[in-house]
């Protein structure tokens, strides 16, 4: 049962994960929250952005404030399944016997960075699957728990896509967010070239220990959800499906695939870890549509109508989002910036949600 | 505290609001009703002012009653999802629901919905109302009273029923209009309208003539009346005119009645009708055609005289229409 003592790690634990984090990234806050829910809640990310923006020293930072075994794999497209995994290398003992000894490969860390993960092969990129969902590894027929908590965080770079292999949808649902790093702002940009003239080293601490993640978890988990809360991210996702019961209008015109019932376990388990960080002890609407984007933005898969008018994922969310409170629908030029709709969203009133009546 | 208790006086806040939003409901769609049934009232003639009112408060009692408890009788997860919506991010709701657990998390759940809910004012708690409402209360309002208010002035006599303004824009009132028909027996046919409604009020018919077929001549009408061509004013009720026709003889002379005598023969079908009061129009003055019942004089040959009159006649009458003229010359030229 959760006590008073955890529900104060709890808070402490995050705010030194905060304060240690910003001693290294500069901006990116909502990123650095997003990452870190993902974290506690026991999900994977996967960060896309530009060259530069410190997409891989935010996961390196965030591994070293963790105080976890770090893994950095570098996806290239010779890179083999084996390399990921390990494979099982023939061994002689002191009295000559050769036998098969399992040479774990970089997956057997708490915290993976595999880095531009989509230059990989998809039979690298597969290598994954298993161990990012079930958290085993399976080498010729052997499988080996890896050990908690475990995190995948993947980047990879929207430009630049010859040789690359986009992720096949199985792996992206695997991922919990799917976040968005922008460029910084012109201050943060003068503060990021100011600190690192002096020096480039990371100097975060190390002020979570994987206990303390699991820990964190677990208080998270008992977070209570109110039948109606739930209801209304069930139809979140639900919303999606163009054929669903729910199906909203913008997933009607410009969705081919909606998001799996991963994505709302996904929302629920975020939204936990969201509202225990703002100090409360229930989940709200706004933790839900907060974390639509980055839960929903890779599960949905848009059909050709959406690529000609040039409408994202996220707009597609942020319509959805405003039909389910009543809005009128944003048309997609007018939408949500990616990473801004979040923080607007929260801001937005809600008076017609599903199942209630003001 | 037990949320019910800690809801009290939101509930009873909402309470009276739930009672103040089904009364505006009732009253918007009593009135609409109202105007439904005053404005079929007006314009069938029934009702009236008293029936409107009377519909617009039974219909109105009876939408409050029922919107109170189909849709507007607060409960305590509707208190708590009016309040959580204007800004306890969803505190109360789930307090609801952990209000029997008492675990740790739960009784932290409270203890922090409590304490949001004291820095919440109920002054927050605005008056919501809905465009759709909004929108039935104007047009009902509008629309109901000044229905109620067109009821009782026509209640009052001020202003016509409906029904007497569509009579009178649609000249349709029976009463005010009479049928006279212009019939021929054997020998002859109706020339000119011989069916018409005329209104009561002038009784005053379109000319008509009587002309008789080949061997026969006109004898008179059975109302007396001599003379062919005729129009009547003063007609107060329906009524039926039959034109009399004799047939000539082998050499061409009529078989004349004698006299009075056959003034008073029934017509041979037995439609003889009782003289009647009308009057024939000056424009058939038996001074001009006094020759015409002399019976020793053959029709035709006084036909020449009949065409330069009525040529004359037709070429100065200034109501006739050049397409009527030309119709009542070609008319002419066919009996020559």
């Amino acid at each position: 049962m959760v006590n008073e003592a955890d529900i104060t790690q709890f808070s402490e634990q995050c705010k030194s994960i905060f304060e240690q984090t910003r001693r290294d990234i500069v901006g990116m806050q909502d990123i650095v929250e997003s990452a870190v829910i993902a974290m506690i809640a026991g999900g994977n990310v996967l960060l896309e952005g530009v060259p530069g923006v410190g997409k891989t020293r935010l996961v390196r930072t965030l591994g070293r404030v963790f105080n976890l075994p770090f893994s950095r794999i570098q996806f290239t497209p010779d890179l083999m399944p084996a390399d990921v995994t390990g494979t099982n290398i023939v061994v002689k003992d002191e009295a000559g016997n050769s036998s098969f000894q399992f040479q774990p490969g970089p997956i057997f860390s708490n915290i993976i960075l595999a880095d531009e993960i989509n230059r990989a092969t998809p039979k690298t990129q597969s290598a994954l699957l298993e161990a990012m969902q079930e958290h085993t590894v399976t080498v010729m027929g052997v499988s080996r728990r890896l050990e908690e908590p475990f995190f995948v965080l993947a980047t990879q770079n929207p430009i630049e896509q010859d040789g690359t292999y986009p992720l096949p949808e199985a792996q992206m649902d695997r991922f919990m967010f799917k976040l968005i790093v922008k460029n910084p702002s012109l201050d943060e940009l003068m503060s990021i070239v100011t600190m690192t003239q002096k020096t480039m080293e990371e100097t975060a601490d190390a002020v979570c220990s994987g206990e303390q993640v699991l820990a964190m978890r677990r208080t998270a988990n008992q977070i209570p959800v109110a039948e109606e809360v739930l209801r209304y991210a069930m139809v979140l996702c639900s919303a999606t499906h163009p054929d669903s019961d729910c199906a909203s209008e913008a997933a009607k015109k410009y969705v081919r695939l909606g998001a799996s019932p991963r994505a709302g376990q996904a929302l629920i388990s975020a939204a936990k870890v969201r509202a225990l960080m703002n100090g409360r002890f229930n989940v709200a609407y706004s933790d839900l549509n907060a974390l639509a984007y980055p839960v929903l933005r890779h599960r949905i898969k848009l059909n050709f109508e959406a690529i000609t008018e040039r409408v994202s994922a996220d707009d597609v969310v942020a319509m959805i989002l405003d039909e389910l409170n009543g809005k009128k629908p944003a048309k997609a030029a007018e939408a949500p910036a990616p990473e801004a709709a979040p923080a607007a969203e929260e801001d937005r009133k809600k008076k017609k949600l599903f199942g209630r009546k003001g | 505290m037990k949320p019910d208790s800690l809801f009290q006086e939101y509930y009873a806040r909402l309470r009276r609001e739930g009672i103040l939003k089904s009364l505006l409901w009732g009253a918007a769609i009593g009135a609409l009703a109202a105007f439904a049934v005053g404005f079929a009232g007006w314009l069938a003639g029934f009702g009236g002012f008293f029936l409107t009112v009377g519909v617009f408060a039974a219909v109105t009692a009876g939408v409050a009653l029922a919107a109170y408890f189909l849709f507007f009788r607060p409960n305590a997860r509707a208190v708590a999802r009016r309040v959580d919506a204007l800004g306890l991010e969803e505190r109360l709701i789930t307090m609801l629901e952990l209000k029997d657990s008492d675990d740790y998390i739960a009784r932290r759940q409270r203890e922090d919905a409590e304490a949001a809910l004291e820095k919440f004012g109920l002054g927050r708690l605005g008056f919501a109302l809905s465009m759709t409402l909004t929108v039935l209360l104007c047009v009902g309002g509008a629309f109901g009273l000044g229905m109620t208010a067109v009821n009782g002035l026509t209640d009052l006599g001020v202003i016509p029923s409906g029904a007497q303004l569509i009579a009178e824009a649609q000249g349709r009132n029976p009463a005010n209009y009479i049928d006279v028909e212009y019939t021929a027996m054997t020998g002859g046919v109706i020339f000119g309208e011989a069916q018409q409604n005329i209104r009561k009020e002038t009784g005053e018919t379109q000319t008509v003539i009587a002309v008789p077929d080949d061997g026969y001549r006109f004898y008179r009408w059975t109302d007396g009346y001599p003379y062919p061509v005729r129009s009547d004013t003063g007609l107060t009720e329906d009524i039926t005119f039959t034109a009399w026709f004799l047939p000539l003889d082998d050499d061409g002379a009529e078989e004349v009645p004698d006299g009075d005598e056959a003034l008073d023969q029934p017509p041979e079908d037995g439609n003889a009708q009782e003289p009647s009061e009308s009057q024939p129009s000056e424009g058939v003055n038996p001074e001009n055609y006094d020759y015409v019942i002399d019976w020793t004089i053959k029709y035709r040959d006084l036909f020449d005289e009949y065409y330069e009159e009525a040529m004359e006649a037709l070429a100065q009458d200034p109501d006739l229409t050049e397409e009527e003229k030309q119709f009542l010359e070609t008319y002419f030229n066919a009996l020559r």
